[in-house]
């Protein structure tokens, strides 16, 4: 037992010259200097990291996507269990789209309904409203379009320009409707956006049966229609073999008639001025209930746009009568909120989610499925959704430390402004 | 005619059940101020864990399956709980656009599940197998002798049901008769005050949006177990319906179950018709059926803008330092 008593004492005695040696090693003031710069060095790093983040909104949303490819690659290497196979998940996901002009080309050309559908969610926001209806509103436009094109004769370009048009219009009346309600009865748009997604659902359902559109052996709404196709205008010559088209072309102008929109003109502050105080606007003589139909009809006109767009290509999607949502709204409400919904920032977006599905696509060989788009595109709008709110934490952490640091130099003085 | 009456009640209940589950969960969280479309969600992550859990553990092992569904509930709403959290602390703490967090949790777990189905083996493709079948009670003794109650609620009747009753009571006594409930309330209808009466604003409302989680998650296991035979990470829009349940039975627990029970009696009109030959000889496609409780649901919405009696501080988010 003594034995025992006698070397732990020992030991205590030799840890606790150890404890006073490093702390007298950490004393001495050259050392001291040493450590304190390089923790000055880290801090500052951090900072000069926050300050980035709280000054322009691309920095925020630059890193939310990081923050969403860093949790996609941790989900995939936890269910891979492989670092390696992660790493090989990521670079597909990252290189799918670039390898060549050609699928380059197609990146671009998925992306402009991307685009219009991100529009048409990010034009509601600045109105103050939330348009999760964006689907419904996507499948009567394309529903429509794609009656048009079957129904109509009519010589090659305007046969197109009619069937964008009747996605148009369709789509805008689909948003008139919560616009309607929510103007008149206050009925809040979310619940009847959502409503209204699963009646066009079924609407849809019951209009693509009809034999006069129905394809048997496609099992979808019949695709051939060569003078409703969307013109290609020479772009695949610069992506060769690629399925580009108008429509990349059509997106991006409308998004840079949208920034105007929303930039330059009257309608465009009013909306505005609805989104940011319906209060005050309406003390400033801004017709409110109109201004939140006209958001409404112009998300909803944007939406069958976008339906336009992947429908009437020479390589379209199939519009198949399903009843489920299509996932369209949804991934359009994702790339809205990436450019924090700057009608040129969904541009780049929308290229953005384009390009990493199109890589997704690729992933199923690694043995990862291409859920994991979606995973990562969540992540990123978590990450937006709380970005303002860590930005201004730290802001105001550093504020507070400034303070400190001129009472102690000032001797305590109050002047602190 | 009575058999068939029968089996389309049968119909609705197991329909009912979880919506009723489910909107109470939003009571919760809408009650104390916060929205939490994420509903939907929580609903997919809670039916695929407590799916996953069922299908994965032997019933051998826990005691029963009765034993195991009871544990597969809890799983399912642990799981609710863990992803409502990220709801609660960036809509509560951080003050995050509460539509925009939610909808965030509404595209993750249906990629969660099927990338993990899909990437671990779980099921077959990216669908999970269900058999709800060792979790029947075929006959309650003597209750199930009750004529039409007996048949309806004690014969061959899922255990959820009985779940969902003592949740319906259960949130009923929570919301009215405790010190956490008028609390809670409170923090809906006039943070400011309940602050300056000493209530702490942000864990309240933490708390409703994690009851809420736990409630969703519960809710989309029972439907999914009742409902099909196939989980593919799609609850159906039965979370975005469980808040109009929730706004048409004006956030009061009764009422709740009630507008449930009617939405359900709309929502499986589409298979009930074939129970009923006068309705069925009408000829009308089904997908119209489909489509009434939506368009219900808007009018409905419509009749009960004028009167209605949601939270005052719905959807605002709280901060201390504002006046």
């Amino acid at each position: 037992m003594d034995k025992i008593k006698g070397a732990w004492r020992k030991f205590i005695g030799f840890m606790q010259k150890m404890i006073q040696s490093i702390k007298r090693f950490f004393a001495k003031p050259k050392v001291k200097k040493v450590f304190q710069s390089i923790w000055i060095a880290i801090k500052k790093a951090i900072l000069f990291i926050f300050k980035l983040l709280k000054q322009p909104v691309i920095i925020n949303s630059l890193l939310a996507i990081f923050f969403g490819l860093l949790v996609g690659f941790i989900v995939m290497w936890a269910t891979a269990g492989s670092f390696d196979t992660a790493v090989q998940g990521l670079m597909r996901l990252l290189k799918g789209g670039s390898t060549n002009l050609q699928s380059f080309g197609n990146v671009l050309f998925r992306s402009a309904p991307l685009i219009l559908v991100g529009l048409s969610v990010a034009f509601a926001f600045k109105t103050g409203l939330f348009n999760i209806g964006a689907s419904g509103q996507y499948m009567v436009g394309g529903i429509t379009a794609l009656y048009i094109a079957n129904l109509v004769t009519m010589p090659a370009p305007y046969h197109f320009i009619l069937a964008a048009l009747g996605a148009i219009v369709a789509g805008a009346i689909w948003g008139f409707v919560p616009g309607l309600l929510k103007s008149k009865f206050n009925v809040n748009e979310v619940i009847t956006t959502i409503m209204m997604n699963y009646i066009a659902t079924y609407l849809t359902v019951i209009l693509a049966y009809r034999a006069a559109v129905y394809d048997n052996l496609l099992t979808a709404v019949n695709t051939t229609f060569p003078t409703a196709n969307i013109p290609k205008v020479g772009l695949d010559t610069i992506f060769p073999n690629s399925n580009i088209d108008l429509s990349i072309i059509i997106a991006i102008g409308v998004a840079i008639l949208i920034w105007f929109i929303l930039k330059k003109t009257t309608l465009g502050y009013q909306l505005k001025a609805v989104g940011h105080s319906p209060e005050g606007s309406k003390y400033a003589g801004i017709n409110n209930k109109r201004n939140v139909i006209i958001s409404m009809m112009i998300a909803g006109a944007l939406a069958g746009l976008a339906a336009a767009m992947s429908y009437l290509p020479l390589k379209p999607d199939y519009f198949r009568p399903v009843t489920k949502i299509n996932p369209m709204g949804f991934e359009g409400i994702s790339v809205a909120l990436i450019a924090f919904s700057n009608p040129i920032g969904i541009i780049f977006s929308g290229v953005m989610i384009s390009y990493i599905k199109q890589g997704a696509l690729t992933m199923q060989f690694v043995g990862f499925n291409k859920e994991i788009t979606n995973i990562i595109t969540s992540v990123i709008i978590y990450m937006i959704a709380i970005s303002s709110f860590i930005g201004f934490y730290f802001r105001n952490r550093s504020h507070k430390r400034k303070i400190k640091k001129m009472l102690l130099n000032k001797g305590g003085e109050t002047d602190v402004s | 005619m009575y058999h068939n009456l029968l089996s389309y009640l049968a119909l609705v209940l197991v329909v009912a059940i979880p919506l009723i589950i489910t909107a109470l969960g939003g009571m919760f969280t809408e009650r104390g101020g916060v929205t939490n479309i994420g509903l939907e969600g929580l609903m997919v992550i809670g039916a695929f864990l407590g799916i996953l859990f069922i299908n994965k553990v032997p019933a051998a092992a826990v005691g029963g399956s009765y034993v195991l569904f009871f544990l597969g509930s809890l799983v399912a709403a642990s799981g609710g709980i863990l992803f409502s959290f990220f709801h609660a602390i960036a809509a509560v703490k951080m003050r995050a656009d509460q539509i925009i967090s939610a909808t965030a949790i509404n595209i993750l777990t249906p990629a969660l599940a099927l990338f993990l189905t899909f990437t671990l083996n779980l099921g077959q493709g990216d669908k999970l197998p269900i058999n709800a079948n060792p979790f029947r009670i075929s006959e309650v003794p003597l209750l199930s002798k009750i004529p039409f109650i007996g048949d309806l609620f004690f014969t061959n009747v899922l255990p959820s049901i009985y779940v969902g009753i003592v949740i319906l009571i259960a949130a009923y006594i929570v919301l009215y008769k405790t010190k956490f409930g008028l609390r809670l309330r409170a923090c809906g209808e006039n943070p400011h005050a309940a602050d300056a009466a000493g209530i702490n604003i942000y864990r309240m409302r933490m708390t409703g949006v994690m009851i809420s989680g736990a409630l969703a998650g519960l809710g989309g296991f029972y439907l999914i177990l009742g409902f099909t035979i196939e989980f593919d990470a799609n609850v159906s829009g039965y979370g975005f319906l469980a808040i109009a349940v929730l706004i048409f039975g004006n956030w009061k627990p009764f009422n709740v179950a009630l507008s449930a029970l009617l939405f359900s009696a709309l929502l499986t009109l589409s298979k009930g018709v074939a129970f009923f030959p006068a309705l069925e000889n009408l000829g009308i496609n089904s997908n119209i059926w489909s489509m009434l409780p939506y368009v219900a649901t808007i009018i409905v919405l419509i009749l009960t803008s004028k009167n209605s009696l949601a939270p005052k501080a719905i959807g605002q988010i709280y901060d201390k330092g504002e006046r």
